[in-house]
């Protein structure tokens, strides 16, 4: 009795010892073959679309500017236009803000939304832009404006 | 005899590991370098058209006037004298320009390409290999850019794609 006793307790030590190897040699394994299956390029998928939705809101901003869509508040117009010139891919929101000058400083008078304003950005992977322009009374600058985008992947 | 039995059985297991291991890493590897390449032709893929795309609707061209100039003269080809606004000649000689020649000019050597605008869902200007014109809808590999521009007054969507 005695003997199988001191048998047991000796055979559990070394049994203690391999678990503790194996262990180790188990998670050095894992994290040899997690490093094998690691693939850098995957990590570069979304930049392009990235760029991409970031290049087609920059052109059509900037047409809107020049077709003074942007400076005639045409609100309805530039939703259309977004909507329809970004690929399907994109959702999108325009913030408008209108600037006063008042003496030298610049005052802010209003702010419009549209597209997609009732998303909630935290948690999304956002384009952000901006365009500045204005708008004229006569020959004379009446207000500035501050037109900035966000733009998510669906 | 018995310890020696342990050792014995631990060297197997070992290497019973170590050649699993080493048969998924060989496996891995395989796979990487392959899923690479295709990655890597992907991504330049998606430099090329973006670039060349770039080049079109943001910049002259060069030289600047690449329009009157002969064919071995050009090095470049952009579309437009003010940004994203499309200039009518510059669009007409490039859609005149020899297919082949035009490929190198937008700087996409090895690859087809097709390139339309549209205006309200209709292609109003298209240009491709008409020697392989079936290439591009069986083609696997595909790159595509959508820019916005002005063309004949009204704000269009400029499609390039290249395909491989």
């Amino acid at each position: 009795m005695e003997k199988s006793q001191s048998y047991t307790s000796k055979y559990t030590g070394k049994g203690f010892v391999f678990s503790l190897d194996a262990f180790l040699a188990l998670i050095i394994a894992f994290l040899f073959i997690g490093l094998i299956v690691y693939n850098p390029f995957e990590e570069n998928k979304n930049v392009i679309a990235r760029i991409e939705g970031q290049r087609q809101a920059n052109d059509l901003l900037d047409l809107m500017d020049r077709k003074e869509i942007l400076g005639d508040l045409d609100l309805d117009r530039i939703e259309q236009e977004m909507d329809s010139a970004l690929s399907e891919q994109y959702d999108w929101t325009i913030t408008i803000t209108e600037y006063t000058e008042e003496s030298t400083l610049f005052s802010k008078t209003g702010t419009s939304s549209i597209g997609n304003t009732a998303e909630d950005l935290s948690e999304k992977d956002v384009i952000k832009g901006n365009r500045i322009f204005l708008s004229f009374d006569g020959k004379e600058i009446d207000k500035y404006y501050v037109a900035e985008y966000w733009l998510w992947l669906k | 005899m018995a310890k020696g039995q342990a050792v014995s059985l631990d060297l197997f297991f070992a290497i019973v590991i170590l050649f699993l291991v080493f048969i998924v890493f060989v496996d891995q590897n395989n796979l990487n370098i392959n899923y690479s390449a295709e990655e890597i032709i992907e991504k330049d893929m998606k430099r090329a058209v973006s670039t060349a795309a770039n080049n079109l609707v943001l910049t002259q061209g060069t030289p600047k006037n690449w329009e009157f100039s002969l064919d071995s003269q050009i090095l470049l080809i952009g579309l437009v004298n003010t940004r994203r606004v499309i200039a009518e000649n510059k669009l007409d000689e490039f859609m005149n320009m020899n297919y082949d020649i035009s490929v190198k000019r937008l700087g996409i050597h090895g690859y087809d390409y097709y390139f339309s605008i549209e205006q309200k869902g209709i292609i109003v200007k298209e240009k491709y290999n008409t020697a392989n014109p079936a290439y591009l809808s069986d083609s696997e590999k595909i790159a595509v850019t959508k820019r916005m521009v002005e063309y004949n007054g009204e704000i269009s969507e400029l499609y390039f794609k290249i395909y491989w």
